[in-house]
């Protein structure tokens, strides 16, 4: 049977169905479809769609996302003061963590004052290493978004002149699939101003953003910085049609402040 | 209480709502997002994102705006960070676990089974505009208003691309049940 291409007649037979055709107008549509079999076969069609979607069952939750709420609103409540004192794992391993990095302060203190000798120092460098792959392994943790963000947190707080750090930083930034991460790690790298290189890679990380609240934060922090090399990557923004309203708008106000 | 008052109250630091909030809307956004990523891990890991976002993002709640459209908007924008990441739409099972009732008769059951298989394969083919305009409108029973409000478009454009999308689907849907 030949297929029509989509016009009015479609309309009407849609509004029909959804019960929103005027009584005149149903009339007159009924009889147009008594006269012509592609039409018929069309409303035909239309109204076994409709049944197959009504019947559709809806999947049933998996029991892990309740559990996972749970879990993360229980991190939340304790990040935030004056709220629930629980403990978790992760919080644990957090405070763990910050805690290797104040022993860590104070073990380096005490090398430069007292000059220790090499085997020392080779331990040392031993345990910053551990505590590295401790905040590496948190980062490289695909299956919970929550464990990523405390590694980017815990990482905030290493020796800003850390490369291989802030290599993972900017490749959570660029890479990671959950936005609240890649946030993270934009403040982290944020405080890294002074940082040779860091200005020129947050630039070319600005066309690899597609949320509107990562992008917007981006163009923030580059405007916040002067940096002029931004200017095409935010015409390009207010160029594409794929850009909402408020990213076009961050970006029209950034070009204008750094012109 | 509303939704919007049981928001307020996260904003201002009552986040044990929060727990009400999900009772109300996880099926939902876990539906919604399910039919628009077509895989049942991807789409608990989305739907936990979506709750993160809004615990985190809790100042950004307007007052006196709907919650819904609010919660919905940021799934929507989940799916796309999603989608975008992956450029990918898997191929979605039907699995016979995730489906509620079971009909009496095994010979309907499998032809209703048939059916929504073919449903799903016709969906995974449309874009993903046509795609979500469906699933909120048909799945979601969302209202054209509700849909409006939403992607911030005006009624009368958001009904020509629903029956626009219902038009293709049916094509597509014809096409798959003769393959």
């Amino acid at each position: 049977m030949n297929e029509l291409p989509y016009n009015d007649i479609d309309t009407r037979i849609l509004e029909y169905l959804e019960g929103q055709l005027p009584p005149n107008q149903e009339a007159a549509l009924l009889e147009e479809i008594r006269q012509d079999p592609v039409l018929q076969n069309r409303l035909e069609q239309f109204r076994q769609l409709y049944k197959v979607m009504a019947s559709s069952q809806e999947p049933s939750v998996p029991s892990g996302l309740a559990d996972g709420f749970n879990q993360m609103l229980e991190n939340e409540m304790r990040e935030s003061p004056g709220l629930s004192t629980g403990r978790s794992i992760i919080a644990w391993r957090t405070a763990a963590v910050l805690l290797l990095l104040a022993a860590l302060s104070v073990g380096t203190l005490w090398f430069r004052q007292h000059q220790v000798h090499e085997q020392e120092l080779a331990q040392i460098r031993s345990e910053m290493e551990k505590t590295r792959a401790i905040i590496l392994s948190m980062i490289g943790d695909q299956q919970s978004p929550s464990q990523r963000m405390q590694g980017v947190q815990v990482a905030m707080k290493q020796d800003p002149s850390d490369l291989e750090l802030k290599q993972v930083l900017l490749q959570t930034l660029n890479e990671d699939p959950n936005s609240n991460v890649r946030l993270a790690a934009l403040e982290a790298l944020g405080k890294l101003h002074q940082n040779q290189g860091i200005a020129e890679e947050l630039v070319k990380s600005l066309p690899l953003q597609k949320d509107p609240v990562v992008q917007i934060a981006l163009i923030r922090l580059l405007v916040q910085w002067k940096e002029k090399e931004v200017k095409p990557a935010l015409e390009e923004i207010i160029r594409s049609q794929e850009t909402i309203r408020p990213v076009k708008d961050e970006a029209y106000s950034g070009l204008l402040k750094l012109s | 209480m509303t939704d919007e008052k049981l928001m307020e109250a996260v904003k201002i630091g009552d986040l044990k709502q929060a727990t009400w909030l999900f009772e109300r809307y996880h099926k939902r956004l876990y539906g919604f997002l399910w039919r628009m990523c077509a895989d049942q891990d991807v789409a608990q890991d989305l739907t936990q994102n979506v709750f993160l976002r809004m615990i985190r993002y809790r100042h950004t709640y307007r007052t006196g705006h709907s919650f819904q459209t609010w919660i919905f908007q940021i799934a929507r924008n989940v799916f796309t960070d999603h989608y975008q990441q992956t450029k990918s739409f898997s191929v979605m099972h039907t699995d016979v676990e995730t489906v509620h009732d079971k009909l009496a008769d095994p010979q309907e059951e499998i032809q209703r089974q048939e059916r929504e298989n073919v449903l799903h394969r016709s969906l995974e083919r449309l874009d993903a505009e046509q795609r979500e305009l469906i699933v909120l409108t048909r799945f979601q029973q969302m209202k054209y208003e509700e849909v409006a409000d939403l992607l911030g478009l005006s009624v009368a454009n958001v009904k020509v691309k629903v029956h626009r999308a219902i038009n293709r689907l049916r094509v597509l849907y014809f096409e798959t049940e003769r393959i």
